[in-house]
């Protein structure tokens, strides 16, 4: 072959060459990256766009406001009881069946059984004297409600019955089954008071039966505490599990 | 075509003659200038003396001096021309034992024979290759566009061949005797061959002409010349001599040859008569003119086509495409990597642009999340406040509205119902009961009518949301029987009772 043509063809193929490799090399990767950088920016905008518009939404706090958030997290970390161990939680039973006793002898009820069915405590407890017939008949409905109650729970649960539950805010609760028997005005006056004298103690559910002399009360209760033996989340997480619970 | 022709023949001088090739060739001027002393370059000088002409670019044929050009007959076997141009360079090496390379051209001459074998004589020119390329390189530095390198011999093989025409008989040997300044130059060829060459000085009187003394010591080298010939070159007869040359002394060398020696003596007009040239612009110095550059005339005819004698190395117009290939290759690369570098760049700039940008959001997202941390935070904390409200205030409510539920009931309870069974449970807004009890009345229309009414007044209730009492179910009083009957079925002025269950739902007051 002629020794110029060769020359020829060999500067073409590497002029060639030479545009290949630069696509090959920095054309295409650069075309990649262009994309990447070009959807990255896309995002980004988005983003802005996005906490833009977050944050018109948004309405910043006061001072007062600021002051009642502090006030509630305060209140959250001291209205509750605090238990550190079995003995705090056998206190923390005693005192509240003792503040249950108290209150229904304010309000003039009867009889008050107070029924827990707890890995750490069995409280079965009259918290009032006894008045004969009365007294029966609140015992068989205890025992029948309680039975019932049981069931349920069994076949909610699989066979765990009435076990501690977490409640808000990383609190602990305890399940608490009130039955007593009394006048309809005083037992209704016991119940709306209960909430209102001890924050830590929830009315679930309220049961009115019919009795032979008085009506029948059932009370589903749940006592919220701290309990050190836990770790216990910040006040803003605890918001968060309220959301959940929600 | 116009061209200029170079006559380089004597070294001290450069003849330049303008010429026009074609049917009748013209000569359109004609320049001589004498190289002086120190000058070792003679081309700036061709240079000027072609640019007062303009004729710069004119194609060029350089006749090189004949101390540049050797000339040399070989005796080689029939062998064809193609060979003959490969062994040529090496056997004119040995002849010559020249060390540089040598770029040679050649004509065949006659065949001999030589004990017993037929021979092929080759007539040659040749000259270093490395001078050759040098000289063309300078000329072409300079702007001259050299085309033609054709040695005096071709020159002196074109005059003996219109001589032959002329005589019209076959020639045997010529002198050509070419009279300078102050050399004389003899050329011997053996028909179209050459034979012999051999260049000597002479001196000549003020007036430009040799004296007697001279013009003796002339013959007597033109006689010791042509014995040296007929010694080396048995047989040939040299008979004619061709004179001419720039000097006014050649008359009176011709005139003193003619009577001295048995040659016959032609002149530049005889040796070229009946040949069609247009010398017309040189009017009455055409004579001169011819007689001066009589060689260098007889390469018009050449310049047509290609010479056999042409030493233009055929190399060398590729070399120089090939010079310039690169060249354009190499400007190619250049742009192309030029315009690559330039696409490059840009590209980087508008990538390093998006970069720059996407470094300016990103500092805002910066910003904007540390100003929403700041918002989570405050919404974290309000979600917490309204749970903690909630939380606080919903054992209150469920309480009150229980308890309030209940007082109403009671007011709303009329002798005839009974009510068995309260459950009231709490949901998110509100609260769920569900009532069960019975009515005994005398008719199963009046148990309907009390249900209803109660019915209606628990739906009056401002709190209610919602109420349903799909499941009533009225039976007899006569339950000892174990019968029981829908409301239609029961007969009518029958002791029956009511039982129902309502269930429905609180909202918070």
């Amino acid at each position: 072959m002629n020794r110029h043509r060769l020359i020829k063809i060999l500067g073409l193929v590497g002029l060639f060459l030479l545009v290949l490799l630069w696509f090959l090399f920095f054309f295409f990767p650069h075309t990649v990256e262009m994309s990447r950088v070009k959807r990255q920016l896309k995002d980004l905008g988005d983003q802005v766009q996005s906490n833009m518009n977050a944050g018109d939404l948004f309405e910043y706090s006061d001072q007062q406001e600021l002051n009642r958030f502090a006030e509630a997290e305060s209140e959250l970390r001291t209205s509750l009881p605090r238990i550190d161990g079995p003995d705090g939680f056998l206190r923390l039973i005693t005192s509240v069946s003792v503040f249950l006793k108290e209150s229904a002898a304010a309000e003039g009820l009867s009889n008050l059984i107070v029924s827990s069915n707890s890995q750490d405590l069995e409280i079965n407890a009259q918290t009032l004297p006894q008045t004969g017939q009365s007294l029966e008949e609140l015992l068989l409905f205890t025992s029948t409600r309680l039975r019932e109650i049981q069931v349920e729970e069994e076949r909610l649960r699989g066979g765990a019955a009435l076990l501690d539950e977490q409640g808000p805010f990383g609190l602990s609760s305890h399940a608490l089954i009130m039955t007593f028997a009394g006048d309809l005005q005083p037992s209704l006056s016991f119940l709306h008071r209960l909430p209102v004298l001890d924050r830590s103690l929830r009315l679930e559910k309220m049961v009115i039966s019919e009795g032979k002399s008085r009506p029948l009360f059932l009370v589903h209760a749940r006592l919220y505490y701290w309990d050190a033996r836990r770790k216990q989340p910040p006040a803003s997480d605890s918001a968060e599990e309220g959301d959940a619970e929600e | 075509m116009k061209a200029v022709i170079v006559d380089m023949g004597n070294p001290r001088w450069i003849r330049a003659l303008g010429v026009s090739t074609g049917k009748t060739p013209r000569l359109n001027w004609y320049e001589a200038m004498m190289i002086d002393e120190g000058e070792k370059d003679p081309w700036p000088i061709l240079q000027k003396m072609l640019a007062k002409k303009s004729a710069l670019d004119w194609p060029l044929c350089w006749m090189p001096s004949r101390e540049q050009v050797g000339s040399a007959v070989l005796t080689l076997p029939p062998i064809p021309r193609r060979e003959i141009s490969k062994v040529l360079p090496r056997e004119l090496g040995q002849l010559t034992e020249a060390s540089q390379e040598l770029a040679a051209a050649f004509v065949l001459g006659d065949r001999v024979e030589e004990k017993g074998a037929v021979k092929q004589e080759v007539i040659s020119a040749y000259m270093p290759r490395a001078q050759l390329y040098g000289s063309l390189d300078q000329m072409r530095s300079i702007g001259l566009t050299p085309r033609w390198v054709i040695p005096e011999m071709a020159g002196h093989l074109q005059l003996l061949e219109k001589l032959k025409k002329n005589i019209k008989e076959k020639l045997s040997g010529t002198v050509l005797f070419e009279v300078g300044a102050m050399k004389i130059a003899m050329t011997i060829y053996r028909g179209m061959a050459w034979g012999l060459e051999r260049v000597f000085t002479y001196r000549h009187e003020e007036e430009g002409l040799p004296g007697e003394d001279e013009l003796s010591r002339i013959s007597v080298e033109l006689n010791r010349t042509l014995q040296f010939f007929k010694q080396r070159f048995r047989g040939v007869n040299v008979d004619r001599l061709i004179i001419y040359g720039q000097s006014e002394a050649q008359h009176q060398i011709a005139e003193h040859i003619r009577t001295s020696h048995a040659l016959h003596v032609i002149s530049a007009e005889q040796a070229v008569v009946g040949e069609r040239m247009d010398m017309g612009a040189f009017g009455g110095d055409a004579h001169e003119c011819l007689s001066s550059a009589l060689i260098a005339l007889q390469l018009i005819p050449l310049l047509g086509g290609k010479s056999e004698l042409d030493l233009f190395p055929p190399g060398y117009l590729e070399r120089d495409r090939l010079r310039s290939r690169i060249l354009g290759l190499g400007i190619s690369y250049g742009l192309i990597a030029a315009l690559l570098s330039v696409a490059s760049f840009y590209l980087r700039g508008v990538r390093g642009e998006y970069r720059s940008q996407i470094a300016t959001l990103v500092h805002t997202v910066s910003l904007q999340e540390t100003q929403n941390e700041h918002l989570q935070q405050t919404r974290k904390r309000r979600t917490f406040y309204y749970q903690w409200e909630h939380f606080t205030l919903w054992p209150r409510r469920y309480s009150a509205i229980s308890a309030d539920f209940v007082r109403q009931l009671t007011l709303m309870v009329t002798p005839e119902i009974v009510l068995s069974e309260l459950s009231v449970e709490p949901k998110t807004h509100g609260a769920a009961f569900l009532l069960k009890g019975h009515i005994s009345v005398a008719d199963s229309i009046a148990a309907q009518s009390i249900f209803i009414r109660f019915f209606d007044q628990i739906k009056a209730l401002p709190n209610i949301l919602s109420l349903d009492s799909s499941n009533v179910k009225v039976n007899s009083a006569r339950e000892s029987t174990g019968r029981s009957y829908t409301a239609e079925a029961l007969p009518k002025q029958s002791a029956v009772e009511l039982y129902f269950s309502i269930n429905g739902e609180m909202e918070w007051p």
